[in-house]
């Protein structure tokens, strides 16, 4: 495997590294635009020493003349894309030689084909190739500069400003402008991209690191549980105050990824529930995921915090509460919200929710009807109380 | 015999010098630690002992690969697991390769000594977290079985009743009192939910072998 390790790169360098990768030889992104141009470059070779030799050159009175131009079209043409082929060999030097030679080519013209009678130039359509190679591999800048030069030229031989000579012009001037804005859009984009690989590379070490280092306070704050009571009050206090702590840094940890806000965006259940573990409450969900949606979830939340504030004030200072998420079959969610609190009797039960107190009937049957669900509620003096909640796992819209 | 040689395995240096004064002073003999996996492996071979005391973030093989390790060499060996931020992933893991039992570092001090007790006695030590992972996880098992045609590693309906009890806080004898049988009937229970996912851990990597073209017909 020879992935380079990304996740070892210090943070910062992002940039840099992204920036360079333009230019690695094995990553040349151009490489491919490059080839298509050459081979689009060379067609046009042919077509204009096509066009040079079978009707220029019939008429032309220096016909030496004609057949060194075209031989000048042909050797350029390949040791340009020979010179172009290599990333680290593009430099400002080559696109000027070319510009050059591009130009002694249109400015050829009159001394070996006197009157004017060549529409296009001797060049062509090949004397835009120039432009067009520096707007890609150089930029925009230097290919409009290439374009300017070049029409310049085209307009500046016999017949001077015919239709051909100003369509050419317009030609060549649009398509250096367009091909030159779209690849620097592309390589923008692509630089973009592997910053923010890097970016969440480097993220992604960090929260490793994280997690570490959170392991190791969690640790600690363990130990002074655990050894705390046995220094006296004090150490009792500190015991405490390291059992909250621990569970707030637990809850962190353990905090999964909840997707987007939208109502109808899945979001997992089971992440949702383990937010209210604390020093009081134990949540026991499943290892995988409860997708649902989140309108479904928030709901399910409002319905245990709901039960939890029962639990909170009717079961008594002591009470600790257990949430147990499951299922029996892949389209029903069971919630079990348990305590070991002062309980009521079966009377009170029924008495509670037919007057609406304690919150049951609107907060908590209301809420599971809502969602096609039930609530059932056992409860028995000195025992605690138990909430059992079903729900579909889709509401079948 | 009883079961009293114990090795314990933690990076934190104050965490074992702490659990093994505690668990000297209850009658255990700790005779080896560890603060790594390589560590781990190498001084369980050379000490053998008969409890293993396993954190689970420990560097270089983790926690839950050392569980696996060892008890394939020693399949008699008996290991609780603990944890500080518990991957829960890491928990079943050590679960299915056949630990014993798993508690949170946050533990009182007689939870963890009662665990290590009931770890060398053999019996099972759930908390309320792992049975809703165990829960959790037996659902998955019988998805992947179904998949594949194959009849799914099912709890019975008792088994499910304790389980959820279990994971809905409920002690031993609060669970036995409510469905009217004895308390070493539950721990039965329990043990026996271990057991079966341990063996339909080996079922489903028999699958997974199969799927993958791997398995050897001479095993």
């Amino acid at each position: 495997m020879n992935q380079r390790n990304e996740a070892v790169a210090p943070p910062g360098s992002g940039r840099l590294r992204a920036s360079r990768a333009w230019f690695r030889h094995a990553h040349d992104v151009l490489g491919r635009v490059y080839t298509v141009c050459t081979t689009v470059r060379a067609v046009m070779a042919l077509h204009a020493i096509f066009l040079n030799l079978f009707l220029v050159l019939p008429e032309a009175h220096n016909k030496p003349g004609v057949v060194l131009v075209c031989f000048v079209i042909a050797a350029w043409t390949v040791l340009v894309s020979i010179l172009l082929r290599r990333p680290r060999r593009r430099t400002p030097w080559v696109f000027v030689a070319d510009l050059l030679v591009t130009v002694a080519v249109v400015l050829a013209t009159p001394l070996v084909a006197e009157g004017g009678d060549v529409p296009l130039t001797l060049a062509a359509y090949w004397g835009g190739g120039c432009a067009v190679y520096a707007a890609i591999l150089l930029s925009t800048r230097w290919g409009m500069l290439q374009a300017v030069i070049i029409s310049a030229a085209y307009v500046a031989v016999p017949p001077y400003l015919t239709l051909r000579r100003i369509d050419m012009v317009v030609l060549i001037l649009a398509t250096t402008f367009c091909l030159g804005a779209l690849i620097s859009q592309f390589r923008m984009t692509l630089a973009e991209q592997e910053r923010n690989r890097v970016r969440n590379a480097s993220l992604a070490e960090r929260e490793r690191l994280a997690r570490i280092v959170h392991d190791g306070a969690l640790q600690v704050l363990a130990l002074v549980e655990r050894e705390g009571p046995s220094l006296g009050p004090r150490g009792m206090r500190l015991a405490s105050l390291a059992r909250e702590s621990e569970s707030q840094l637990r809850n962190l940890l353990q905090d999964r990824e909840i997707g987007d806000d939208a109502p109808d965006s899945l979001v997992d259940l089971a992440a949702a529930l383990d937010k209210y573990q604390s020093a009081r409450v134990t949540v026991s969900t499943m290892a995988g995921t409860v997708m649902l949606r989140r309108r479904v979830v928030d709901e399910v939340e409002a319905t245990l915090l709901e039960a939890l504030t029962n639990v909170e004030r009717h079961a008594g200072p002591d009470a600790s509460v257990w949430v147990l998420l499951d299922q029996e079959s892949d389209d029903e969610v069971i919630l079990w919200v348990r305590d070991n609190g002062t309980g009521m009797s079966a009377d009170a039960v029924t008495d509670a929710s037919a007057r609406g107190r304690l919150g049951i009937r609107d907060s908590i049957v209301g809420r599971m009807s809502a969602l096609q669900g039930s609530a059932m509620l056992k409860s028995t003096p000195g025992l605690g109380t138990e909430w059992e909640l079903r729900f579909p796992v889709d509401m079948g819209e | 015999m009883k079961r009293n040689k114990v090795m314990l395995v933690d990076d934190h240096p104050m965490w074992i010098d702490s659990l093994s004064e505690d668990l000297t002073e209850v009658g255990f003999e700790i005779v080896a630690v560890a603060k790594n996996g390589t560590e781990c492996l190498a001084r369980a071979r050379a000490t053998r002992p008969q409890v293993v005391v396993m954190d689970l973030q420990i560097p270089d093989p983790d926690g839950a690969t050392c569980t696996e390790i060892l008890l394939k060499e020693f399949p008699d060996l008996h290991v609780l697991v603990m944890s500080a931020s518990g991957e829960r992933d890491d928990v079943l893991r050590a679960m299915r390769a056949g630990a014993k039992g798993y508690l949170v570092k946050s533990a009182s001090k007689a939870e963890l000594i009662e665990g290590v007790q009931r770890t060398a006695d053999g019996d099972a030590v759930f908390t309320p977290g792992l049975a809703g992972l165990v829960l959790g996880e037996f659902r998955r098992l019988v998805n992947v079985a179904r998949a594949h045609n194959e009849e799914g590693p099912i709890l019975t309906t008792r088994e499910i009743e304790v389980l959820r009890r279990v994971a809905k806080g409920l002690a031993y004898r609060e669970i036995a009192e409510e469905l009217f049988v004895s308390h070493r009937t539950v721990q039965n229970h329990v043990q026996n939910v271990l057991r079966k996912l341990q063996l339909h851990n080996r079922v489903e990597l028999t699958l997974y072998a199969i799927d993958q073209g791997l398995h050897n017909p001479d095993e």
